[in-house]
């Protein structure tokens, strides 16, 4: 503990103790990160559906009940990864468009708002793939709905009509 | 979460802000139209779409990635705000 407001242990009970949640907080942050990959990889490969809270926490190595523990339920877990993907989506639009402004006295050109507003989705859905083309269906690694990440040729789970 | 789709719109704020900045000639509301515009463009871009669209041009439309990809949705949109 670095907390300046905390003051240093006085026995060394106290500092087992401390050391101790240190750890514990550390390994829930673990296992989270672990449960939060796992299922955006699942997800991504096998469909929202066709995943089971069983599938994730055995892809994570962690217990069964880490998924409820953590998020409460796979629907919560879903929007997790969805809210974090998106506010990493719109942190890159809004930094692009940022730089435009940078660039262009406040005023960026129509052009360069739209490439900020339409880069980021673009870069981040072919990220991944064996190669930027979009013409080699054999090379292709699933791609992933920036809604729902399941794969981009599968209904989205999010937005079924899209 | 379809909640939070339909009324988290503060990241497309300041998109609707600058473009209105950029064509102070539009009305407002066109400008929102075409902003929703641009935003169906994003989203048509799956695996299935593209195929479809390879089949319809009988392949004319193979050759493409990322960046020409950006380049011609770019065209279009900017064109679409045109006065």
């Amino acid at each position: 503990m670095t907390d300046a407001a905390n003051p240093a242990p006085t026995s060394p009970d106290e500092a087992d103790a401390q050391t101790e949640a240190a750890q514990d907080a550390a390994k829930e942050a673990a296992t989270k990160a672990q449960v939060l990959a796992a299922a955006e990889r699942l997800f991504a490969l096998n469909g929202f559906q066709n995943v089971s809270v069983r599938d994730i926490t055995a892809e994570a190595g962690v217990n069964l009940a880490s998924v409820n523990y953590h998020f409460g339920s796979k629907d919560a877990l879903l929007f997790e990864i969805f809210r974090r993907r998106t506010s990493e989506l719109n942190r890159e639009r809004a930094r692009m468009l940022h730089e435009a402004a940078d660039r262009h006295e406040g005023k960026p050109p129509v052009r360069e708002i739209l490439r900020a507003l339409f880069e980021p989705p673009l870069r981040w859905s072919s990220a991944g793939s064996a190669s930027s083309s979009l013409s080699a269906p054999a090379a292709r690694a699933p791609r992933r709905c920036a809604r729902c990440c399941a794969p981009t040729s599968r209904t989205c789970a999010v937005s079924p009509t899209r | 979460m379809r909640e939070v789709l339909r009324t988290d719109v503060s990241h497309l704020r300041r998109f609707a802000d600058a473009l209105m900045a950029a064509r102070p000639e539009l009305a407002p509301e066109d400008v929102y139209w075409r902003l929703h515009f641009c935003l169906g463009m994003v989203h048509n871009n799956r695996f299935a779409e593209f195929d479809r669209l390879h089949t319809l041009s009988e392949g004319a439309t193979r050759e493409s990635d990322t960046e020409s990809l950006l380049r011609k949705m770019l065209d279009f949109a900017e064109a679409g705000f045109l006065v």
